[in-house]
């Protein structure tokens, strides 16, 4: 394996006429580690993804895996895996042949086809045309394509669209346990939810530009989290954190929303005050709202 | 290159569609050589050329090979099959190429049995109705070879064109509207220029006396030269264009 960046994406640029899909994306991703890259839809992260693996050519600027461009890759299906579509299949074709197919291209042996079907929970099923899968059937059937030649780095575009959430918990396992092995997982989705608990880092793309590249832990602590408390003698309260600079809002009955705070300030300062709480909770969803005001998008 | 064409050979085998086109193809040539041996008059059929119809009927595997060629590569785009198998097979002239062999070698086989079914038929038929056979030892090589070389040929060039086009149905009707209208139009207008064109150089590999045919060697050595043209094409287009 090598030391240095497994991806180096420097000033990728891809433009479609007068539309600019990348603009000047420049990353790096150290090995062992797994990166959520995120954006709503239409940001360019296929467009990107694309690029790093040699389907499209960049209009400037490259994006190269392990120091090379995908086309140029010694034994590339060896080092790098990906699934761009879960959909990319004949649909009268049987999921074990399209494993053999692509088995052959890569130089796999065939004993490695059954060894993933196995893994990817499809043993029975690979004896069947895939035009009787179900969608996650498929993204299983591409994730063991991908892992043929059992690769280094995993490239996943979306993969748990058509996931429920057995599939996905199914998915996260699997990829910690990738990357346990200290191989690279980059994964892109539109929701970040689905990969919060997978990752541990994050690129965020909106409208083609990198955003951020940051921990996850980070990234939530850019911003303060909120704080929801519940009281009987809320004015008090109210008048309180007043004082300490700290804005709140009203809630149903007796409660309050206190932002930019956190527990432990809030706790403290009621009970100098002598305040009785019925509750005190940190507002999680702050992730979320990170990552709707980091790409510019409403909270739905 | 062995790799990626084992791999393009076994993709042929795997769908239904390979099967479904021999056995449309050989029904339709046990269908009209039985007519053509059993409808045309005993005169008729004691014509050299019309003989060398009857046994190269077989010879119509050529446009069932073209569209396998066709479809080898174009299915990879209408399925979205092309990104895996870009992914595992990065270098794409090496995919182009695998791709015509592994299509040649298909129409090779389509050629081989359409031809020996019309071929044993129409013997079988002339020496049942007390017809001699008027074909010499050179008209049975280009029956059997002729049919057979022009359908692995054919299957090459739907290929090229496939991926020079890359979509199925665009690709499969530009080239049955070329073939079947454009060139007819041409070459009956014009036949001493029309004699060029791909799909009349190929009719000296399954055809005999036919007006300003080319000969058998430069009409072979003619279409050959396109197979391998529209062949680059695909290629060339392949290197350059991106996979969406």
């Amino acid at each position: 394996m090598s030391s240095g960046p497994v991806v180096s994406v420097e000033g990728l640029t891809k433009r479609f006429g007068s539309l600019v899909a990348v603009d000047d994306l420049s990353f790096e991703l150290a090995p062992g580690t797994i990166t959520g890259f995120l954006g709503p839809n239409g940001a360019g992260k296929t467009t990107t993804l694309r690029m790093l693996l040699g389907l499209a050519e960049p209009t400037r600027g490259s994006a190269l895996l392990f120091g090379r461009r995908y086309r140029e890759l010694d034994r590339a299906p060896h080092r790098v895996g990906a699934v761009l579509e879960a959909t990319d299949f004949h649909p009268g074709r049987r999921g074990r042949d399209h494993l053999r197919t692509l088995a052959y291209a890569a130089r796999v042996p065939v004993g490695r086809v059954d060894e993933l079907l196995r893994l990817v929970e499809l043993e029975g099923a690979g004896r069947r045309r895939v035009k009787g899968y179900s969608l996650g059937m498929r993204q299983r059937l591409a994730l063991a394509a991908a892992l043929l030649g059992d690769p280094e780095l995993l490239v996943l575009d979306e993969p748990a669209n058509g996931l429920d959430p057995e599939g996905v918990r199914w998915l996260r396992d699997f990829l910690r346990a990738f990357a346990a092995e200290g191989k690279t997982v980059f994964v892109s989705s539109h929701v970040l939810a689905e990969v919060a608990q997978t990752v541990d880092r994050v690129a965020i793309i909106t409208k083609g530009r990198l955003v951020t590249l940051s921990p996850l832990g980070e990234l939530t602590s850019r911003v303060a989290g909120a704080v929801r408390v519940r009281t009987p003698t809320r004015e008090v309260l109210e008048t309180a954190l007043g004082r300490a600079g700290l804005q709140s809002s009203r809630l149903d009955g007796d409660g309050l929303h206190v932002a930019g705070a956190d527990t432990h300030a809030v706790g403290e300062l009621a009970a100098a005050q002598g305040i009785v709480l019925h509750e005190l909770v940190q507002e999680a969803a702050s992730l979320e709202d990170v990552f709707l005001e980091l790409t510019g998008g409403n909270a739905a | 290159m062995t790799a990626v064409l084992r791999s393009e050979l076994l993709k042929l085998r795997t769908t239904r569609t390979i099967g479904g086109i021999t056995i449309g193809l050989l029904g339709l040539v046990l269908l009209l050589t039985l007519l053509g041996g059993l409808v045309q008059k005993e005169a008729d059929l004691l014509d050299r050329k019309n003989q060398f119809g009857l046994l190269a009927t077989g010879s119509l595997a050529v446009a069932f090979a073209a569209i396998v060629g066709v479809m080898a590569v174009t299915n990879e785009f209408r399925h979205g099959t092309i990104r895996p198998t870009l992914l595992a097979a990065p270098k794409r002239t090496q995919l182009v190429v695998a791709k015509v062999v592994a299509s040649a070698l298909v129409g090779l086989v389509l050629g081989a049995v359409s031809i020996g079914l019309s071929f044993t038929l129409g013997r079988l038929i002339l020496h049942w109705r007390g017809i001699p056979f008027l074909l010499d030892r050179n008209d049975v090589a280009l029956v059997l070879a002729g049919g057979v070389g022009a359908s692995a040929l054919w299957a090459a060039f739907g290929a090229g064109v496939g991926a020079a086009a890359r979509n199925q149905v665009g690709a499969i009707v530009g080239l049955l509207v070329w073939l079947l209208v454009a060139e007819n139009i041409i070459f009956g207008l014009l036949p001493s220029y029309g004699r060029y064109l791909p799909g009349q150089a190929a009719n000296a590999l399954t055809q005999i006396d036919t007006r300003h045919q080319l000969a058998v060697l430069p009409g072979t050595l003619l279409f050959l030269a396109y197979v391998l043209a529209v062949g680059a094409a695909g290629a060339f287009v392949t290197e350059r264009r991106d996979v969406s």
